[in-house]
């Protein structure tokens, strides 16, 4: 009997071994770090979502969390698709939808919403990820080794909307997979409905005047972009030059172009770089 | 048709395996085992939102073979998903050994070591349930060893420790667990004489999950301490599990840091010609899995017990509980009872009379503060007082059934339901609550010794959604052997002509010995699947199926 007691007893120590988190429990920011040096490493955050998604402005504020956690190191790309993205009237008649994010939405097999990909990583055997697991891959991208540098410049024309960009790449550590360029346009700011179901991050069951940012808008380059190169050797440096015609539809002011390198044979993004038209 | 050749071959080497052992004259051991597939060619159909995957041919398939020699025994299955049927979740994808173990038991069965994949439950499963049901494609085994020691013939104690498996890999996270019981009656020559039965157990399981996220700070050892009684006597049955839970902030609970509750109690009264089951649970904040990003049924650590009948009636069974760990305050009770035959009511055989009852409620929530909502992510989420119960219903379901024999040949049951479904908790939708009247008449009809029918009419009435059904169903069973089923559930009522579709399902199987075999035809909608109180959501779809099951 004593026997059994000091197992039941072994237990309920046991329980005691559980631990406690006591509040606040959210980290403070201790980043203080808001310089944007162009030669670390950035992670994308590709958001499926759809204005009639109404768990969608809560995966949004994560990500928006995220990039203030992390000042300048996080590109989030807010691809409205499926069926969460239909037009309804008479509130839901924007489209966001495009041919583009139509493509990604089907290619990697995207059925629940919102659900998203960071750096198009794989997370036991998935690369679409749950908003709540984006943090924790966040972090573990930002330490990777930079393997190629991007920079940009642009050239914005105010009277005909078109605009001419230079992309440099350099590589920085030798890669043997092909590298493939991706150029897009998002756009922030736009004022429209959204469905939401959450008090905290807006009104239910429509948020009327919800600011819609990193609105996939189209691509630059082919979906799947350009080959940079096939067998990269350390200090390569490539340049492509693009020219691109804004729509009339889209604030110009509010127009990013981001432009990201991946790996063709696994998908995963080597670096993302993002920054305003004009 | 190349896989199916695949399979049989496999099936047929195994069977000739089984016989050699059988035949050698050494003692080798035992081999058994049994083999399933379930394949499905999909076809087209949007006006019931069934559409051809781009895989046209889905298929599941399972094969196992279990060994034992002495006290040693192994066991393996291997899996095939190429890909699996349509609601089953895509990673499951791909083909190979599934499930293997090896297991030691001593010669008097008191100690008992387990290595490798492991189904087990402590008590009524509050803290732990490992197992493998086909129909929802859930497979949360841990992998890694365990040991059981049984101790005089009074106290049984268990320990494991491993991962959890996770499709084809495992979650890479630690889990530990302890379970002790003491059937208190042995400790004394008097109390063990006695008509009296009582054990108390408890247990403890705790999990590791690093944490990564640079937005919470996450407690990393998550555990559940669970403790219980037996109470049994040859006219009654008392189960009881209390259970609390460490800070376990969650995708399914919103990451809040409120610690979690579960108690059940169930009761069963048995007589001569009557038996009445009543139970009653609450569960607080008590969802808990291996992942605290993972939703559903993926990465399950515990299980709640179900407290709905299975419903398995044409039209009735399209409303199925999904049990709410992450809250729910939940109450049933069953009678049983026969009328003797040769009275009024009872006729010539007596006839057979089943109530069923359960309700499902929210629990209470209060703010824990002025300004912050209930369900806050990044705080301590709500307050709540245990037996206070919210007014939100989340499922009702009464069951009236009568079971009468009306002649040798012929047999007859009715059953008539009332269901409250609330489909915004239950299936995540925003359909709203719907209130289902449902009668069902069911016959069976002896025409000799070895052919009969079965007749299924049923009726469903809702002022709600897609409105009104009527379903039927025929199934001739011929010499045993041969069974051909037509069934049909129709929605009449849908308030849109074009939603007003046919759901036809038809079926041959044919049946020798432990081996199934049947091919069907036909349409099923979109719905949940539950068993337990388990679910998963299946699509519509439309297609031409093979089953083939047999065991040896």
């Amino acid at each position: 009997m004593k026997k059994i007691l000091g197992l039941i007893f072994l237990v309920i120590i046991a329980l005691y071994g559980c631990d406690k988190v006591e509040p606040p429990y959210t980290q403070q920011n201790t980043n203080t770090d808001t310089t944007i040096n162009n030669k670390v490493k950035r992670v994308l955050i590709e958001e499926f979502t759809g204005h009639l998604c109404p768990n969608c402005p809560e995966a949004s504020h994560i990500a928006e969390n995220l990039q203030q956690l992390y000042p300048g190191k996080i590109t989030i790309i807010a691809i409205h698709s499926g069926n969460f993205a239909n037009l309804v009237s008479p509130n839901y008649m924007t489209d966001f939808r495009t041919e583009e994010g139509n493509i990604l939405n089907t290619s990697f097999g995207v059925s629940t919403y919102p659900s998203g990909m960071v750096d198009r990583v794989q997370l036991l055997g998935s690369q679409l990820i749950s908003p709540n697991e984006w943090g924790s891959i966040v972090n573990d991208r930002l330490s990777e080794q930079l393997i190629v540098n991007i920079s940009i410049t642009t050239q914005y024309n105010e009277l005909n909307r078109n605009f001419n960009c230079t992309i440099n790449t350099d590589i920085l550590s030798p890669f043997d997979s092909p590298l493939m360029l991706v150029a897009l346009l998002t756009e922030d700011s736009i004022i429209d409905y959204q469905k939401n179901n959450n008090p905290l991050y807006g009104t239910t069951p429509d948020i009327p005047h919800y600011v819609h940012n990193h609105v996939l808008r189209g691509s630059i380059t082919n979906i799947w972009g350009d080959t940079i190169c096939t067998n990269c050797i350390t200090n390569d440096s490539y340049v492509k030059t693009y020219n691109y015609t804004l729509s009339n539809e889209w604030n110009e002011d509010n127009v990013n172009i981001v432009v990201y390198c991946y790996d063709a044979e696994t998908q995963e993004i080597k670096q993302v770089i993002e920054q305003r038209i004009r | 048709m190349i896989k199916i050749k695949y399979y049989l071959i496999i099936l047929i080497t195994l069977i000739s395996v089984k016989i050699s052992f059988g035949q050698n004259e050494h003692n080798w051991g035992q081999i058994n085992g049994d083999f399933q597939l379930d394949a499905m060619y999909f076809l087209n159909d949007s006006s019931i939102n069934a559409y051809q995957p781009k895989e046209k041919f889905g298929n599941n398939a399972y094969l196992s073979i279990f060994y034992s020699n002495k006290n040693i025994s192994a066991g393996l299955r291997f899996e095939s998903y190429l890909p699996a049927l349509v609601g089953y979740d895509p990673q499951t994808k791909g083909i190979g050994i599934a499930h293997r173990y090896i297991a030691y038991q001593s010669n008097n069965n008191n100690l008992k070591i387990k290595a490798g994949h492991i189904y087990d439950q402590f008590g009524l499963g509050l803290a732990l349930r490992t197992y493998e049901d086909r129909s929802l494609g859930i497979d949360n085994a841990i992998d890694g060893i365990e040991i059981s020691y049984q101790m005089k013939d009074y106290f049984i104690i268990k320990g494991l420790i491993g991962t959890q498996k996770f499709f084809w890999g495992n979650t890479g996270n630690y889990i530990r667990g302890v379970d002790g019981e003491i059937n208190v009656n042995k400790l004394n020559e008097k109390w063990a004489e006695g008509r009296w039965n009582f054990s108390l157990g408890t247990s403890f399981v705790s999990k590791y999950e690093e944490d990564k996220d640079p937005l919470y700070k996450l407690p990393e050892n998550i555990g559940i301490w669970a403790i219980r009684y037996q109470l049994s006597s040859p006219f009654m049955l008392w189960n009881t599990e209390i259970a609390f839970k460490s800070q376990d902030p969650s995708k399914v609970n919103n990451y809040i840091y409120r610690k979690g509750n579960g108690a059940h109690t169930d009761i069963t009264f048995f007589g001569n010609n009557w038996g009445i089951y009543l139970a009653a649970h609450r569960m607080d904040n008590f969802d808990f899995r291996m992942l605290r990003n993972e939703s559903g049924i993926r990465s399950i650590i515990n299980y709640i017990p179900a407290l709905t009948q299975p419903q398995n009636y044409i039209l009735v069974k399209n409303y199925p509980y999904a049990s709410q760990a992450i809250g729910e305050w939940a109450f049933s009770g069953q009678g049983n009872f026969t009328i003797p035959k040769n009275t009024t009511f009872g006729g010539n055989y007596g006839t057979q009379i089943q109530i069923n009852y359960s309700r499902m409620h929210n629990i209470d929530h209060k703010q824990i503060n002025d300004t912050t909502p209930v369900m806050a992510s990044g705080t301590d989420g709500y307050n709540s007082e245990f037996f206070k119960i919210d007014k939100t219903v989340f499922f009702e379901s009464a069951d009236f059934i009568i079971d009468k024999r009306m002649s040798k040949n012929l047999k007859l049951n009715f059953l008539y339901n009332y269901t409250v479904y609330n489909s915004d908790v239950i299936e995540g939708h925003s359909d709203g609550t719907f209130y289902i009247h449902c009668g069902v008449l069911d016959l069976n009809y002896k025409l000799n010794k070895k052919n009969s029918i079965k007749v299924q009419l049923a009726h469903e009435y809702k002022e709600q959604h897609d409105k009104n059904w009527l379903g039927g169903l025929v199934e001739f069973a011929i010499s045993s052997k041969w069974f051909i089923s037509l069934q049909d559930e129709y929605n009449y009522g849908n308030p849109n002509k074009d939603d007003r579709q046919h759901f036809y399902l038809t079926g041959i199987s044919y049946v020798q010995n432990a081996t199934r075999i049947s091919v069907s035809y036909g349409k099923v909608k979109e719905g949940i699947t539950c068993v337990g109180g388990v679910c998963k959501w299946t699509p519509a779809y439309f297609g031409i199926g093979i089953n083939i099951s047999t065991t040896f």
